[in-house]
């Protein structure tokens, strides 16, 4: 088992900005695929108006949350509402890419009565906000399969036309299964050269097994 | 999870991912291997210039052509042999006196015939440039008087004797011909192994890949990010803090 420290992962200046490529250099090459991507997941869903996504991958580390903020970004150009929610509680890196607090944020809010509102934050980027990871709470991954998560998904779907969660990898725990049965898909971060087939083969069999539709894979080659 | 795993037992996925090769992948494959490639024709390469950097003996190579008008070929061929017998050799070493075996300077001399004719070259190798006229000489006289005396053949007539020549080249220059072969040695070896790692490789590389092998839409390939969209790195990532500055 691992440890259940909370580990603080650490992103270098690099890497923030790679969160951001979208935003800030919109003719880069990888802005153009994540436009694409973005329209992609757009068709994928089908004529929903209001879509809710997990962001995952097989193994951690393959580029989960870059892919996450830049879709977010992206779907905010299109002039979508969009939420975009650290659903990593045990390894939250949301709000250090976004330069905020970490808490309270999303298993705050599913662990108290607190109100929706006070764990979303809005951002630079306009139509996007984001709910961090929160504070480091036992047991905060049994939250996410929760009659709160529910209620939270419920309220966040009135108010935002696309909610992305920036979810742990599915071989690592099971909350991005639980998350995605909730959701309208998954989205898939394979990790070029790097994502071995049989660890992509195991999480899609995972992923099948919770009866969770993959609306597609997205190839990082970053 | 590892409940999961018990409980749920299916059928590996009936696609069989198929290798296909063509050049646009062979070169893939190099570009991503090269490291090995060049590594393996270094260390090859190395390897064969102390090989050919190593100093050798310097051998120099004389011969005297001689005429035996023999009646038939099975004569001039008997003659010849006597050319090489030890019985010669070991008169030409007690003859001239030098510290040679008859083994030894049976190894040194080499007979040829010049197009099928009666005439016949005596050949002698040796590191001494001096020494080597010395021998081939003593080889046609010995031999001359041997097949005079055993044969009863005296019509043996030296063309042309061996002379030392006044500056010898040694016929074995210091070449880098063992650089060349570890060179290209080094790039057959190394292309093997790229190609050998490639094949036990077994990530994901395409959207092809991901469609084929894991059964699953591709939306799309975000390329690696390029060293020129994050120049000015801080000042972008400020404009990201300060707000709306550009991007929707």
């Amino acid at each position: 088992m691992k440890p259940l420290a909370h580990r603080e992962k650490k992103l270098d200046s690099r890497a923030i900005y790679g969160c951001f490529i979208v935003h800030n250099s919109p003719t880069a090459a990888a802005a153009e695929q994540y436009r694409r991507i973005r329209n992609n997941i757009r068709i994928a869903a089908g004529k929903k108006e209001r879509i809710s996504l997990v962001i995952t991958s097989p193994s951690p580390g393959e580029g989960k949350t870059t892919s996450a903020v830049n879709l977010a970004v992206s779907f905010a150009q299109r002039g979508d509402k969009v939420l975009l929610v650290d659903a990593n509680v045990k390894n939250p890196a949301l709000g250090q890419v976004f330069s905020i607090k970490q808490w309270p944020g999303l298993a705050d809010g599913l662990a108290s009565n607190m109100d929706f509102t006070e764990t979303v934050y809005p951002t630079d980027v306009e139509r996007l906000s984001i709910v961090p990871g929160g504070s480091h709470l036992p047991g905060a991954a049994d939250l996410l399969d929760s009659q709160a998560m529910s209620e939270f998904l419920d309220r966040a779907r009135n108010e935002y036309t696309v909610i992305l969660f920036d979810c742990s990898a599915v071989l690592e725990t099971p909350d991005a299964i639980a998350l995605a049965g909730r959701c309208d898909g998954a989205v898939l971060v394979v990790s070029s050269g790097k994502t071995q087939q049989k660890k992509a083969l195991e999480a899609k069999r995972l992923l099948d097994f919770g009866k969770v539709r993959i609306l597609g894979s997205l190839l990082n080659r970053g | 999870m590892e409940d999961d795993n018990e409980v749920y037992e299916k059928a590996p996925s009936s696609r069989v991912p198929v290798k296909e090769i063509n050049l646009k992948e062979w070169a893939a494959v190099i570009r991503r291997r090269l490291w090995i490639i060049v590594l393996t024709t270094v260390l090859l390469a190395v390897l064969g210039g102390l090989y050919s950097s190593q100093p050798e003996v310097p051998l120099y190579s004389t011969s005297a052509r001689i005429m035996i008008p023999a009646a038939t070929p099975e004569q001039l061929s008997t003659i010849k042999v006597f050319i090489r017998e030890p019985v010669v050799l070991e008169r030409v070493i007690k003859d001239s006196g030098i510290q040679r075996s008859a083994g030894g300077l049976r190894n040194q001399i080499s007979v040829g015939s010049v197009d099928n004719s009666i005439v016949t070259i005596i050949s002698v190798v040796d590191p001494d440039p001096a020494l080597a006229p010395q021998i081939v000489n003593a080889v046609v006289r010995v031999f001359t008087e041997e097949v005079s005396k055993r044969m009863g053949f005296n019509g043996i007539s030296v063309l042309t004797a061996a002379v030392e020549s006044p500056n010898p080249a040694p016929i074995n220059p210091p070449s880098n011909r063992a650089l060349i072969a570890g060179i290209i040695a080094g790039l057959v070896i190394g292309l093997g192994l790229a190609l050998l790692l490639e094949s036990l490789d077994d990530t994901l590389r395409s959207e092809r890949d991901l469609e084929r092998i894991l059964g699953v839409d591709s939306l799309g390939a975000v390329p690696k990010l390029q060293r020129k969209d994050s120049i000015g790195n801080s000042r972008r990532k400020n404009e990201y803090v300060r707000g709306e500055a550009i991007g929707s």
